[in-house]
């Protein structure tokens, strides 16, 4: 019984990082209405930011998290604007491959620079623990943990309470009656990819001091941020939540009971049958469409 | 005047030996595996440098200087296959020293046989490396089930006797073969045991194992896996208060850097060792094993672990074949070398007909005041057992 509680506990933990980390694939997936693979290495390549912030200026990984912001907003923003807008007008395959192509420019790009060697960022606090009777919380853990939902939280804010997250919300809603109301969706567009690309940034701030990354993670990161947008539903912070702490809980328990190596396996298995049996996700509808 | 002298010899030798005689090697310098590679690569500048410094190779009545060209394989095999072919067809070279690791090794070994050049390594230690019917790969290094065996041969030892045994490994032929030998050995010896499991390469994250080893309390936890691992474990192991009587990591534990990476927690850990610097042998170029550990330390300013004495005793296999071959021909070449039995610092060396090593033991080393000592099967110090809670 205690094993299920400290299951829980992590699986609460980890999921609420992902649920964080997956929110600009859903938004820019549910609102401009593209995949992009490139996603997980924008996280790698926070967390590479992140590693030099740390080891050339001494420079706390949570104390970088706006400036990985910042630099994510505006590495969104010129891809929008220079890249993404000009395939836009075509079939949304254009879109798949461009993202496509641009994950493996990056990810190589970064094998270049930093060579392929694990980096992790050290901080005093990683190996700490706190025990609660018989569980234990790593210090870590827990910090991440606190910050992915605060940030979370001040994107929901955001997306409900500003007149930009409604602006956002009614372009994913209805492209043509949000023009028509005065909204212009092109704007929207590079607003949203440029917020994703920056919690893409940010989150790797926190995969960083989470665990050791190489220029390769990308792509299972991109599969975790599609699993969370499948499960919970695309576009919405609660839907993010939602799915984020599917996943986390099932990665949990199923390295636990089944093993480690069957992680990514399960992962994808439960992926395929979402898609096949429940293809709009736990929170039902489907953002772009939805009535 | 002894400048001057010395000038003529050294012109004399460099135009007696101006043959040259390329070797290939493709390496890890980058990667999960990029602190082994560089040790192994140390190994065989080491060699390159005095066999240079002695007038290069002798091969019949000619004299060969060596070239060792490297290539970084990024510690991914299918780029080591893909580096080696390059060596075999591009730069012609026909004979290779082998990559680090036991994927890279395995990888390389398939092109090695396609193109009938010919491969000494020590760098890998699967077994699998020899099931495959190869004949012209050669290994210095004892095949990985023996890791796992020496480590449990030790801890069986030790007063009080521990009972039982977690084994956790990295999903890869040298640890997974290495796992496995423990788990025989531990069998074999009445050891309960509570876990035996796998995690994938390249994993970050090994909270759900190490929260089993939490519940099922082991005497001894062993860990299969390279050096990043062993960094891993022993970090979670201390995250979670974990502390077994005796910590056993097979790859990790001799690497200076392992001891930089942990420090203080890197004290009483266990780890087996293809070679240690405390055994006594003669050797025909460095003249014994001291001989060997002074040179290193001269060249490189730290003494020498195994994975630098592998790279050099697998170079030196491979110019002693050469030089009773008295050819180039790899065919004669890898006569020699399955008839060889020669003593060098390394221990005795000598093939069989796969060409894995049959002549030398293992050791076991802990780390204590900051140093690998050897504790197995000779105590240059004593262990230290249990082990100590974290701090």
């Amino acid at each position: 019984m205690e094993i299920i509680v400290q299951l829980l506990i992590e699986g609460l933990l980890l999921g609420t990082f992902y649920a964080f980390m997956s929110l600009g694939f859903s938004l820019s997936w549910g609102v401009i209405n593209i995949l992009n693979l490139a996603y997980g290495t924008f996280v790698v390549i926070g967390a590479y930011m992140t590693y030099i912030l740390f080891t050339a200026l001494s420079i706390d990984p949570l104390l970088s998290i706006p400036l990985t912001f910042s630099a994510g907003f505006l590495f969104g923003s010129a891809l929008q604007r220079f890249l993404i807008n000009r395939v836009l007008s075509y079939e949304p395959f254009m879109v798949l491959i461009l993202t496509f192509g641009l994950d493996i420019f990056l990810s190589h790009s970064l094998n270049l620079i930093f060579k392929a060697d694990i980096r992790s960022v050290d901080v005093s606090y990683a190996e700490k623990s706190f025990f609660f009777g018989p569980f234990i919380v790593s210090q870590v853990k827990l910090i991440v943990f606190i910050l992915s939902l605060l940030l979370t939280f001040a994107l929901y804010i955001l997306m409900t309470r500003t007149w930009t997250g409604r602006a956002i919300r009614a372009v994913a809603l209805d492209r043509e009656g949000s023009s028509l109301v005065g909204v212009d969706p092109s704007k929207v567009f590079l607003i949203t990819m440029a917020l994703g690309t920056g919690i893409a940034f940010s989150s790797g701030n926190l995969y960083a001091v989470l665990q050791g990354f190489t220029p390769f993670d990308g792509g299972f990161l991109t599969v975790k941020a599609f699993l969370v947008s499948i499960v919970g539903g695309l576009g919405r912070v609660e839907s993010a939540l939602a799915g984020g702490l599917f996943l986390g809980i099932l990665e949990i328990f199923t390295s636990f009971y089944i093993g480690e190596e069957w992680k990514f396996f399960t992962t994808l298995l439960v992926m395929l049958a979402f898609l096949i049996f429940k293809p709009r996700g736990l929170l039902g509808g489907k953002y772009y469409a939805e009535a | 005047m002894n400048g001057i002298l010395l000038g003529i010899f050294l012109f004399a030798v460099t135009v007696w030996a101006s043959d040259v005689l390329k070797l290939g090697a493709a390496v890890s310098f980058s990667g999960k595996y990029a602190k082994e590679g560089q040790l192994l690569k140390k190994g065989y500048e080491l060699w390159k440098e005095r066999v240079n410094s002695l007038g290069g190779i002798k091969v019949g009545n000619k004299r060969y200087r060596v070239e060792i060209i490297y290539y970084d394989d990024q510690s991914d095999p299918k780029t080591t296959a893909k580096l080696i072919e390059k060596l075999i067809t591009q730069d012609k070279v026909r004979f290779i020293l082998g990559p680090y690791g036991s994927a890279q090794v395995f990888a390389g070994a398939g092109v090695v046989e396609k193109y009938d050049a010919l491969m000494v390594q020590g760098g890998g230690a699967s077994s699998k490396i020899y099931k495959q019917g190869y004949r012209h790969i050669f290994g210095v290094f004892n095949i990985a089930p023996d890791y796992g065996k020496n480590l449990i041969d030790l801890a069986v030892s030790l007063k009080p006797a521990p009972k039982s045994v977690a084994i956790i490994y990295e999903k890869d032929i040298f640890s997974e073969d290495a796992a496995r030998g423990a788990l025989k050995r531990a069998k074999e010896k009445g050891l309960k045991v509570v876990l035996f499991e796998s995690y994938p390469k390249g994993a970050q994250d090994l909270s759900s194992l190490m929260l089993k080893i939490r519940m099922k309390k082991p005497d001894i936890v062993i860990g299969a896996g390279h050096f990043k691992d062993s960094v891993l474990v022993v970090k979670q192991l201390k995250q979670f208060k974990i502390n077994p009587k005796f910590v056993g990591l097979t790859v990790g534990p001799p690497v200076p850097a392992f001891v930089k990476a942990l420090g203080k927690d890197a004290e009483y850990i266990f780890g087996p060792v293809q070679w240690s610097k405390e055994l006594n042998f003669k050797d025909p170029i460095f003249g014994s094993t001291e001989g060997y550990v002074k040179e290193f330390r001269k060249m490189f300013g730290h003494d020498p672990e195994y994975h630098s004495a592998g790279g050099t005793a697998a170079a030196m296999a491979l110019q002693l074949a050469l030089e009773k071959a008295e050819s180039l021909e790899v065919k004669k070449v890898r006569e020699a070398l399955l008839s060889m039995k020669a003593e060098t610092f390394y221990g005795v060396i000598g093939f069989d007909s796969t060409g894995k090593i049959v002549t030398k033991k293992m050791a076991v080393v802990q780390i204590q005041g900051g140093k690998p000592v050897t504790v197995f099967p000779f105590e240059s110090r004593k262990p230290v057992y249990p082990k100590p809670e974290w701090k």
